[in-house]
């Protein structure tokens, strides 16, 4: 019996390699558009103002951040509004992401226990709807730079998409491994919403870089360890534009495009190692979906 | 030519009762560790489950296989493990093109989502592209006899429209083969028999169908072959005229109770069943001009507040004679732990011929134990050379010169 595409086949799942998982989501991308789509309807049906909420919620971040930081703490951060958001919404899109994959195959509970489609088509759409959330949200930022008429980087908004495929790819590998590690093990959706409060402090959003990156001199690279803050540098790097204003250290001195390359690079790099193991760890566990949920 | 579309060979499937990775205490995974540490395996209590044993068919391509056996027989896993839900314990499993499955339809329906958003989104999950969706869309909309609310949210719409409509989804589906579970229980008379026409039509355009059914007259209409699974293994697999008449000559009430195996952990579980004919004796052939009793004995593990029970009768064509309901004459039970032997006595009005009896115990939220194919029995006697009435009331006439 020859072995093309229809030819039938002897199929355990664990025998598929990261490559035929890919081709089988390839195959299902209309799927994981649709249920992107999905998402985003739903969130928002019966809802007066609809998508509005998407872009509020960094409008009300900013309010509360600006009081609590400028206000009472005097943090001395100039056009802190830029320079939150430049953070904040590189942050929201990963933690949405997250929190929403980590649920996204318990979740789903009755579409995985009857039809067959590759599973991984979940937490990549939770990934896509934090995505299609983080693009509304932009376009906050984008009305406050028109606002103060704030000149961003020209060169290094370059790197803007770059650091965007990167974080994605980071996000995508956790939200595949988390979604299927929930199957199993059900506080993984109440431990990751802690893990995620501590990982936003540890990341260089509300505060800024210089002040822990100083601290640490040489080795101020055990900071960038965290995946998130190379992205988040280079968005502040892109948008807010100003290393030392007023003589505040805020982000890393004397670096060039090269640098933030170099270190989006060592995200991307390590994200896909992540992402095979992470489709691996999936395609071990997959198996007993149906019984377990 | 002559190529199978499904293969399956020596597919076994094993469940362990009572061993979740998620589910289980913290206290039984204790139990389990140290059981394993001291390299003793559980034992005693039927701990694993073989769902399906040993099980090898062929269908060729374009042929229809019908699937048979009570509940527990190992139907759904076998559908399971064929459309990649679930994997086997040992076996391989082939099947050639695309497979669609009609199992429970609708779940992939989402109630705020309109009823073109659902087409569209759930024949995405079902393997459909956009295109070939929306190239089928008045074809789907037209079966499923709802077109006028196609732009209002399916939480609006009635559980018969609901399943309409998901069932018109999954049955456009344009798939090599079909596997289709007991899909057709739903919707009123003439809704399943559209269904049962579509499935006909798609046998005839040359696809593969597996079809599982507790409706024998169905299978003996589309299936040629059929294959009976009886706890997991091959009880009979051929001509299904021959399978469905050992089907129904082995399921034949015996002149005794038929007692069901024990399934622990369940809430309430069925012990036997018997057929009391007018002398109180159990009889597997029954006089249709003599009342006789259906006694059902059962036991309740756990609290059930509003315990209601229900025997069903139906013709072999899978016509609902009888749904009798204990809630129907007498308020519904206190559900307490313990024994109960219940009877149901039946005044002579059915027509001779076989019948299927089916057990349904449950409460208003949710149903306990549904077994189907509880037993066959048979009424005999004179048709009065009227066979194809359903009810013989022997009703009063009065007749008057005028």
């Amino acid at each position: 019996m020859n072995r093309t595409e229809t030819a039938p086949r002897p199929r355990r799942s664990t025998e598929k390699s990261v490559l035929d998982r890919m081709s089988g989501l390839w195959r299902y991308r209309e799927l994981l558009v649709g249920l992107v789509r999905k998402e985003l309807k739903v969130k928002y049906k019966g809802s007066a103002v609809g998508f509005l909420w998407s872009m509020l919620n960094p409008a009300l971040y900013l309010v509360v951040f600006y009081f609590a930081f400028q206000v009472v703490l005097r943090n001395r951060i100039p056009n802190f509004a830029i320079y939150l958001l430049s953070g904040l919404l590189v942050w929201n899109l990963f933690s949405t992401a997250l929190a929403g994959a980590t649920r996204a195959v318990v979740g789903n509970a009755a579409i995985v226990k009857k039809v067959s489609f590759p599973r991984e088509v979940l937490p990549l759409a939770s990934v896509g709807a934090a995505f299609v959330h983080f693009l509304l949200q932009s376009v906050v930022l984008l009305g406050a730079l028109a606002l103060f008429r704030y000149p961003p980087s020209p060169t290094f908004l370059l790197l803007v998409p770059v650091a965007l495929v990167s974080l994605l790819l980071f996000t995508s590998a956790l939200a595949v491994a988390l979604s299927a590690v929930n199957v199993y093990a059900r506080d993984t959706e109440h431990l990751i919403e802690l893990v995620l409060l501590a990982w936003f402090w540890a990341t260089p959003i509300v505060y800024q870089y210089r002040l822990v990156a100083d601290q640490l001199g040489e080795a101020s690279w055990v900071y960038r360890l965290n995946p998130v803050t190379p992205v988040v540098l280079t968005f502040q790097r892109a948008i807010y534009n100003r290393i030392e204003p007023s003589g505040l250290a805020i982000l890393p001195a004397g670096k060039g495009v090269a640098w933030y390359l170099g270190q989006l690079g060592a995200v991307a790099a390590f994200s896909l190692v992540v992402l095979s193991l992470a489709f691996r760890l999936f395609g071990r566990l997959e198996g007993n979906f149906a019984e377990e949920l | 030519m002559g190529r199978n579309a499904i293969e399956v060979e020596h597919l076994s499937k094993r469940y362990v009762l009572g061993q979740h990775h998620g589910g289980g205490s913290l206290r039984e995974a204790a139990g389990n560790a140290a059981a394993r540490l001291t390299r003793r395996r559980p034992t005693g209590g039927p701990e694993e489950v073989w769902s399906l044993k040993d099980v090898s068919l062929q269908v060729p391509e374009g042929g229809a296989l019908g699937v048979i056996g009570r509940n527990g027989a190992g139907k759904s896993t076998l559908l399971k493990i064929l459309t990649r839900i679930t994997e086997p314990t040992s076996g391989v499993t082939r099947t050639r093109g695309r497979v669609g499955a009609l199992l429970e339809v609708g779940t992939g329906f989402h109630p705020e989502l309109t009823g073109s958003e659902n087409v569209y989104l759930n024949g995405a999950v079902l393997g459909m592209s956009r295109q070939e969706t929306a190239r089928r869309f008045d074809e789907i909309v037209d079966f499923s006899g709802v077109e006028r609310f196609m732009d209002t949210p399916v939480k609006r719409y009635s559980s018969g429209m609901y399943l309409r409509l998901a069932f018109a989804v999954a049955a456009h589906l344009e798939a090599d083969v079909m596997l289709v579970d007991e899909v057709l229980a739903v919707g009123d008379a003439e809704f399943q028999r559209k269904c049962l026409g579509k499935m006909a039509d798609v046998e005839r355009s040359g696809r593969t169908v597996l079809f599982v059914s507790h409706n024998l007259d169905a299978i003996a209409r589309l299936c040629p072959t059929t294959l009976w699974l009886d706890q997991g293994r091959v009880q009979a697999l051929g001509d299904t005229k021959e399978v469905l008449d050992a089907y129904i000559t082995a399921g034949l009430l015996p002149d005794s109770r038929r007692t069901f195996a024990d399934r622990p952990g369940e809430t309430v579980a069925l012990s036997s069943v018997a057929l009391l004919d007018a002398r109180g004796q159990p009889s597997g052939l029954l006089r249709r001009d003599e009342p006789f009793t259906i006694e059902v004995r059962f036991v309740v593990r756990e609290h059930v507040p509003g315990l209601d029970l229900s025997v069903v009768v139906q013709t072999l064509p899978g016509l609902r004679v009888l749904d009798e309901a204990w809630s129907d004459s007498a308020p519904p039970h206190r559900g307490e732990p313990g024994e109960y032997v219940a009877t149901l006595r039946v005044p002579p009005v059915l027509a001779v011929g076989e019948y299927t009896l089916g057990l349904w115990i449950g409460s208003a939220y949710e149903t306990l134990v549904w077994e189907a194919d509880a037993g066959f029995f048979r009424l005999d006697g004179s048709t009065m050379e009227r066979p194809d009435r359903l009810v013989h009331l022997s009703l009063s006439w009065a007749v008057q010169a005028c």
